[in-house]
Order: C-alpha cells, then structure tokens, then sequence
C-alpha cells in the first residue's frame, strides 16, 4: 500500500508582502509527500531549467527576419534591453521560489475571497 | 470507497489521479532567463517573446496530485493530457475549513456540491493515499505529455469507479459549461439593496436604478 502524506508547502526563503503572507499561511498549503522517502521539502520544490517554445501569432514581430539573424538577436537583445537585470543562478532560483510562493499565496486569498461569497454552511441545515 | 486500482499495463482514462505531477508558477513580469552566453538575466515575458524564439527560463516546479479530465480518446492518442490539481479539500473549498459536524459535511458533499461547480469531492482512502477529504480544483489545470504520463503508469494512484467518473465528467462538463453574467439583473431595487451589500462591485441596471420598493403581488387567487 502506499504510504503517503499531506504536508504544508514550505519554500526555503521568505520575504515581505504576498511572500510573507504566504510564510504565515504556509502551512494551510496541502502538498502530497512520499512518506520517510528522500524527498524532504527543500527536494519537493525544484527550480528547473525549462524551455520555453515562443508562439506569438498576434505579434507584430517579422520572423523570417528573426530566423535570418537568430543568433546576434537571441544573445545581444537579451543583453541591451533596459527592463533587464543580470542576477546570479542562486537570485534566479530564489526569484523562482518566490513566484511559486506567490501563486501559492494568491490562490489561497481567492478561495478565502470565494469562501465568503454565497450560501455558507450554516444555511443549509 | 470510490476508487479502482488497474495495473499499470492499463491505458490512461479520464478519472485515474497520478501523483507527482509537476505544478509550474511563472511570473510572466519577472522571468529568470539564461541567455546563449549563460548569462541569467531576470526579464519581463512582454520582452522576451517580441523575439519570437524560444529561451531557457529558471522556473519553480513542484510535486502535486492530479486527476486525468481529458476524454478517454485522447489520453491514448493526443499529445497532450490535461488533469486538474486534487488538494486537501478544505484547502479547495475554505467554506469547509471550520467543518467538523457529520451533519455539516454531508450539507457540503451533497448540497454544496451541487451549487458550487469549480470542485469536485473526494472521499479519504488509504490505497489512494488520501488521509482525508480531497477535493479536485476544476481551476487548476496541468499539462503532460502524454508520452510521459504513459511512462509513470505506475505512479498512478488509481481511478475513480465507473459511478464516480460519470459524476465526475458531467461536473467537469459543468463546469466548462457555466457562463459569465450579471446574476442581479432580475432582482428589483429591494433586492438588489441587499444584494450588493455583499457584492459591493454589483452595478444596478437601469431597470434596478429607479426602483427602491418591492413590488406588491396581488394575493393569489388559489
């Protein structure tokens, strides 16, 4: 039989706003975990390496000019834009936790938000 | 209870629940990029697909349960197989979060269940894995190739029986089939009064801006 558990989701590192709202509610966060397995929390939340297919048919983008200059555009664009910031592999992994976090965070202020609305439980009986 | 447990020989339906599915958070405002030189850059997605290529991106990943909601044709031939994310169920449904009455629960399995189409209830059962109520969250839904899923079979915790995968299919019918309106439109002044001391975002119709008294019926002749 399989022998699992429900465990609160748990990122490593907190910070403030949503972050640390979601720090407080943690441990409302129900995760499934294999019980005594090598599979702690810090392993249950991954950062991967994950490749995006672009697919932008509204774009005004011309792509047979991107195909022609695909490798100066792919690495110096990234390079020159100014909304971008060079981060460290580590920032980008906290940066990632942070994200999942967050929708975590999000999700349970909806179902809260949701949960007032409507008929409650008491109004059934 | 409401489960079957087929081998791992037998092909994917709609109702078998899978455990880990990888669940994948981006902010499509702040994208952790690796760009050819190996240089990782925190970028905006509007920035990044003006390019129209493909990019490596460092993203949150983690492990969750779910539930196969594509029709039985396709999880054998698409690539693709949608499932919605099963949580505990008081973490679905947060009306349920004080519940602790047998009376209570069954006014939430049975009547909430039927007013409120985004979850669907699942019964604790040991094999499963389920230590307590779940619910699936019709508002979650994962992607896998099916390749990989087929791949996992034996992570397949099991299936809905065949009453509960068709409660299941039309609840997710149901779901998909709900449209969007203003739901206070045929209340009169009164009415919608009350109505929006609840739902502050709830703007009158005209019809419901002039009126302020109930109107009065004509006793009923029976």
């Amino acid at each position: 039989m399989r022998d699992y558990s429900y465990t609160s989701f748990q990122a490593e590192e907190c910070g403030d706003g949503d972050f640390a709202e979601s720090e407080k509610n943690q441990r409302e966060y129900p995760q499934m975990k294999v019980r005594g397995s090598a599979l702690d929390r810090a392993v249950q939340v991954g950062v991967v390496f994950f490749t995006l297919a672009v697919s932008v048919p509204t774009s005004p983008v011309d792509y047979s000019r991107i195909e022609s200059n695909e490798e100066s555009i792919t690495c110096s664009a990234l390079l020159s834009s100014p909304s971008s910031r060079r981060v460290t592999l580590m920032e980008a992994r906290r940066v990632a936790l942070r994200v999942l976090e967050e929708a975590e965070a999000r999700r349970l202020r909806f179902a809260e938000k949701e949960a007032k609305r409507g008929l409650q439980v008491e109004d059934l009986h | 209870m409401i489960y079957e447990f087929p081998s791992a020989q037998t092909p994917i339906r709609q109702g078998d629940v899978f455990y880990p599915i990888p669940r994948i958070e981006m902010s499509l405002s702040e994208l952790p990029v690796i760009n050819e030189a190996g240089v990782v850059e925190v970028r905006r997605w509007n920035d990044i697909s003006a390019m129209g290529k493909p990019v490596v991106a460092s993203l949150g990943v983690r492990p969750t349960v779910g539930i196969v909601i594509s029709q039985n044709c396709d999880a054998v031939r698409a690539d693709d197989i949608a499932l919605a994310e099963i949580r505990d169920f008081t973490d679905v449904e947060r009306k349920s979060k004080q519940t602790a009455s047998a009376k209570a629960w069954v006014s939430i399995i049975t009547q909430h269940a039927r007013l409120n189409l985004k979850w669907f209830y699942l019964p604790p059962d040991n094999r499963m894995g389920f230590h307590q109520k779940m619910g699936v969250d019709f508002l979650t839904i994962l992607r896998v190739a099916r390749i990989d899923l087929e791949n996992m079979r034996a992570a397949r915790l099991g299936r809905l029986n065949d009453l509960a995968t068709e409660h299941f299919r039309e609840r997710l019918s149901d779901f998909f089939r709900r449209y969007a309106y203003d739901e206070w439109y045929p209340l009169n002044g009164d009415e919608y009064a009350e109505y929006k001391r609840e739902y502050h975002e709830a703007k009158p119709f005209d019809w419901q801006a002039s009126q302020s008294i109930a109107p009065n019926l004509p006793p009923s002749t029976e």
